[in-house]
């Protein structure tokens, strides 16, 4: 199980959760409600199902080395949301690290280091 | 008026060059490129030397990868603020990808593809969105 307090500790870091590949919310922490954590797991799970089809498929159409997917992040215009794996983060723009964030993500879900 | 109009229009291509060329002098930059909404490719500055049989195919691939997040991630973010009630996610400006050996960087129409070793997020982020983002 990821340690969710360790990313909660990063500045910026408003909240924190894991979830299995069926978008089941496995643990979460921080400034948001369960039913919030609930649908954080559910579209984070259904976004990572999309972004491994897709990787596979940039792999092929370039010959370059896309593939296994690492994370993803989307940014809007104050937070961001950053995956890796099956832990996401939701985060400030404004104040976070994104360095950071990324490398505690990988080193917490295992992947992608 | 129309001296006004050539003035601006300079002074974002002016900065939107300025940009492009900061984005390639960064470490584990491998290609900038600028596109229209429907992929097509509009200028780029690179530092492959190695891939230059694959450029052509990088280009399209990063113009393709921009497209298809965009509307992806537009339509992820619109249903995490319905469904959670939290704003600021909406609407999205930006997105990362980082798979295999690379990271794909998107903000607006700018595309950023780097190494994913080597790469210097908070770099390619904030020059990204103090241009396209604040500065608009």
């Amino acid at each position: 199980m990821a340690d969710l307090d360790r990313l909660m500790q990063i500045n910026g870091v408003i909240a924190a959760g894991e979830f299995t590949d069926s978008g089941e919310l496995v643990a979460y922490k921080g400034e948001i409600t369960e039913e919030q954590a609930k649908k954080f797991a559910e579209i984070c799970a259904m976004n990572n199902s999309v972004a491994k089809k897709q990787v596979e498929e940039f792999s092929s159409l370039s010959g370059l080395n896309w593939s296994p997917l690492h994370g993803w992040a989307i940014a809007g215009p104050e937070y961001s949301l950053c995956v890796m794996g099956n832990i996401g983060v939701l985060v400030k723009n404004e104040v976070v690290s994104f360095n950071e964030v990324f490398k505690v993500l990988a080193e917490e879900s295992k992947i992608g280091g | 008026m129309r001296r006004h109009f050539w003035h601006g229009y300079c002074k974002i291509l002016n900065r939107m060059e300025k940009m492009l060329k900061e984005l390639k002098e960064i470490k584990g930059v491998l290609a900038v490129g600028e596109f229209t909404d429907v992929g097509s490719f509009l200028m780029h500055c690179s530092n492959i030397i190695n891939y230059s049989d694959m450029l052509k195919n990088i280009d399209e691939l990063i113009g393709v990868v921009h497209v298809a997040n965009h509307f992806m991630d537009v339509m992820k973010a619109n249903r995490w603020s319905l469904y959670t009630e939290k704003e600021g996610l909406y609407p999205v400006e930006g997105f990362i990808l980082a798979a295999g050996k690379y990271v794909a960087f998107i903000v607006r129409n700018i595309g950023v593809f780097c190494e994913y070793k080597n790469t210097d997020f908070d770099k390619v982020f904030s020059l990204l969105f103090e241009n396209l983002i604040k500065e608009v």
